[in-house]
This record gives C-alpha cells, structure tokens and sequence, in this order.
C-alpha cells in the first residue's frame, strides 16, 4: 500500500500519497474514504482552487466538535469538496453548511452517531441560486445538477472522513437512507406574497444562507384533486402527524417543501406563511391514544416527556419557528414534500449560517466560517 | 505510467491534544455512588441495578441518580464538577 508523505512542496499540513493515476479510485476505495462512490481525486491543484475562490487560508479551522476532539480545517473541507466533485464556487456554500454543523444547536456528535441515520439536509435560500448553478425547479430533490449532488455530498464525506462518521467507526446508522449520501434542498424564489426563507429567518434579502437540518428523507405529499387551501393543508398536517416517525408527539422540526400548485392555491386563498405555520403546529397535535392505537409506547424520561398538555395533546411541533417552509419544485400534478427531522429539539435544532463569498478573490480569512 | 499526488482527506491527529486518565484514588467509605442517566428508556433503571449491585462489594450510602436532558449531549463543565464533589464512583453507559 502507498505510503504518506509530509510533502511541503505541496504547500499543504495534510499529508499527500503519489499514486500511478489509474489507481486513484481503489486506492480510496481500499481506504474507506468514499461513500462507496467514485471521486474526484484531490490533487493540490484543485484544492488550492476551491481555498482560493473561499477566500480562506487551508489551516484556519473551519469547525469543531469538542465531543470527537475533532477540528475541521479549510484545508480538509476543500479536499472533500474536490472529492464531492464540488466547483470551487460552491466552496463558500460547503464552508457555511460546516458552520452550522459545527454550532452547538445542531448537536453534531448526536446528529452523526444516532441509530436513527439521519442526513445533513442543507436548505439553501439565495437571490442569484440559479446562476450559482442550484436547481430548484424540476426534480429539486432528485438528480441531474451538479450543485445540488455535490455541496450535499462535501457535507457527508467531511462528516465521514474528519469526524469519523463511517460504519465501522462512529456512525451508528441502523439503516440510514439515501438522503445520507446528499440531500439539499434550493429554494425556488416563492410568490411575491411570501418572504423567502432567508428573510423569514431574519437574514436580508440580498444575502444567502445556509440552513442545516439532520432528517429523514423527503416524504412525498400528493393532494392533486383538493383545490382548497384547507384541503391541502389537512393532506400536510396527515403526513407531519405520521405516528411512526420518531418525533411526532415529541417536539421536533420539520422541513416543508411547498410545489408548485400546493403553494399557488395557499397564496390565492390568501395564507400567509405565518399562518400557514401557526395551523400546522395545532393540527399537528395527537392524542396519546392515536399513538398508542400504532402501537408506539409513551416515554416519560428526561429528554422525551410524553405527558399530554392541559388539551390532552401532545405537540409534533412545537412552536412556528419549527416548520421551515420552503418553495420549490415546477408545475405538475400536486406535489410538496414534508421533511422530518429525524429526533426532537433537544438533541438537534437546524442552524442557519450566512455564506460569505469572497468577492476579492484573494485568499483571506472567512469570517463566516469562525 | 502517470502519476498523481492526491491529499489525504481524513482528520490527522497532529494538532490533537493527548490527556490522560485522571489519578485513581482509594474509595472514601462509606461510599456514594452517582449514576449518570444518558435519558433513554431505561437506563436510569438499568445503571441503579449496577449501582445497587455494588452494595455485595462495597460499603454504599448513598447513591444519586443525575439525568441528562439529551444523550447525545456530554454533561458540562458544571455538573461534573458538582458530581465530583457529591460522589466518589459514577457509572455512565452509551447506548439506546
């Protein structure tokens, strides 16, 4: 097997292996370091690239997780980034999404050790998506963009490789889920009634943010017949009250994913966001015996109290602020998507980071990756 | 024949700072024993079977039962501090 070497030539603290190119792909296969797909091999070159358009040195650590006694440097997330197959362009993106993985909030040592396997779904809310290359329209969850596959994808490898979420290490996956390989969500610039998610959450509206969800994969919601706002919202409230996902009942987060005819029907009968929300958190309210009745156990511990509140419910959700609403998706029949995060508040909440371009071009520091 | 220099994507322990396991010291009798409840179904009652079980070996007094709010969050800085100074064994568990 090739050995490392501590090459400065390279201008690099990671250490590098010489390899007869046609090699590459089994070597990091043999390795453990794909997600069991091919990969773009990280030459200094290519990681040079994605630190300069970042505007980052490579030793400026980008992340940590004191629980791992892990640090993530710009250096280690620009060699995934290249592996993911990412552009340089979208390294900014990366940086940003490794904020938010590495903010407290989002409990990251959980989110990457859970039995439950859940996926580092970035939802990202931009005014210029489209010329960065995101897809939010046809497919928006499925394949066919660059973007979309590898900014997600950068997210798993540096999970996988730097913190040490594999298999056979530190991920604890019963059967994770296809989301885990990449999951990002674009946001597709909603109706004029509605602020985008960015401004929804405080940020302005000439910024781009990242939001970091940990989640299940996407649920389908077909309602292609109810033209009423009421009747839509009831066919959400059905599939967010699901009694055998983890946190209903228990207080988590959703993702919603709002197509095209679903959001244009609630924006003509005049709902706004806000009110949308507000409706999904009670109608998202079960009774202990509806969950019994799916033969689920109610827990009565420190981190799940299941005791009903004085209507003799208990909340899915608990608050507005945890439905991200989100737009995307073109016209078809009648299609939104419902995302759950895959365990209650109290072990992950999505963080949103602000992503900084460099738009000197220079290799300087990333203050939005402190 | 062509060659390439690829980098190494895993974390690379240079910068990783080493500690080592605190002293171990003689029990104080009697003994208090803390039990660290991760928060999951059962553990508290599993970790107090253990506990209990340490009355056959040891002179026990007391022991407390201190419950995280999450398992996947490590207790802080404080408590630990505060279970340092009430017990003189504590058991912890990982697992679901």
């Amino acid at each position: 097997m090739p050995c490392f070497e501590r090459n400065a030539s390279v201008g690099s603290m990671a250490t590098s292996l010489t390899l007869v190119e046609s090699n590459v792909q089994e070597e990091f296969f043999t390795r453990g370091w794909t997600d069991g797909l091919p990969i773009i091999p990280p030459t200094p070159e290519r990681i040079n690239a994605m630190l300069i358009t970042g505007g980052v040195e490579g030793d400026k650590v980008v992340g940590m997780v004191p629980e791992r006694s892990r640090a993530i440097s710009a250096e280690k997330a620009a060699i995934n980034a290249v592996m993911a197959g990412c552009e340089p362009k979208h390294f900014p993106v990366v940086l940003a999404a490794i904020n938010a993985m590495c903010d407290p909030a989002f409990g990251c040592n959980t989110v990457l050790t859970s039995t439950g396997g859940a996926a580092l779904c970035v939802a990202i809310s931009g005014p210029s998506l489209e010329d960065l290359g995101f897809n939010a329209t046809r497919n928006a969850l499925g394949p066919g963009h660059r973007a979309n596959a590898t900014v997600g994808r950068a997210m798993r490898l540096v999970a996988m490789n730097v913190l040490g979420a594999r298999s056979d290490y530190l991920d604890g996956s019963s059967l994770g889920h296809p989301g885990k390989y990449t999951m990002l969500v674009a946001e597709e610039p909603p109706p004029e009634q509605w602020d985008p998610l960015r401004v929804e959450l405080g940020f302005r509206e000439e910024e781009t943010t990242v939001t970091l969800l940990a989640t299940e994969g996407p649920h389908q919601v077909s309602n292609q017949l109810n033209g009423t706002a009421e009747g839509i919202l009831a066919s959400l409230a059905s599939a967010m009250t699901n009694p055998t996902t983890y946190g209903v009942g228990k207080g988590h987060q959703v993702l919603l994913v709002l197509g095209y005819e679903h959001r244009r029907i609630l924006v003509e009968s005049g709902w706004s966001k806000r009110a949308i929300q507000e409706h999904l958190v009670e109608a998202s309210r079960v009774t202990p015996s509806y969950l019994e009745d799916a033969g689920i156990v109610m827990e009565h511990t420190t981190q799940n109290d299941m005791t009903p509140d004085a209507d003799g419910k208990l909340a899915t959700v608990r608050t507005p602020e945890d439905i991200f609403l989100i737009t995307a998706g073109s016209p078809g029949a009648g299609w939104s998507a419902y995302i759950p995060t895959w365990a209650p508040t109290v072990h992950s909440e999505a963080v949103t980071k602000v992503v900084q371009f460099n738009t000197s071009g220079s290799n300087k520091s990333n203050e939005g990756a402190q | 024949m062509s060659l390439i220099t690829v980098l190494n994507p895993e974390y690379e322990e240079d910068n990783q700072r080493h500690v080592s396991m605190a002293t171990r010291r003689e029990l104080i009798e009697p003994v208090t024993i803390a039990v660290i409840d991760n928060s999951k179904p059962h553990a508290k009652e599993l970790l107090t079977y253990v506990a209990e079980g340490l009355r056959d070996y040891l002179p026990v007094d007391e022991i407390i039962v201190h419950s995280k709010p999450s398992a996947g969050k490590p207790i802080d800085a404080d408590e630990a501090e505060m279970l340092a100074a009430r017990a003189h064994l504590i058991i912890s568990g990982l697992g679901d």
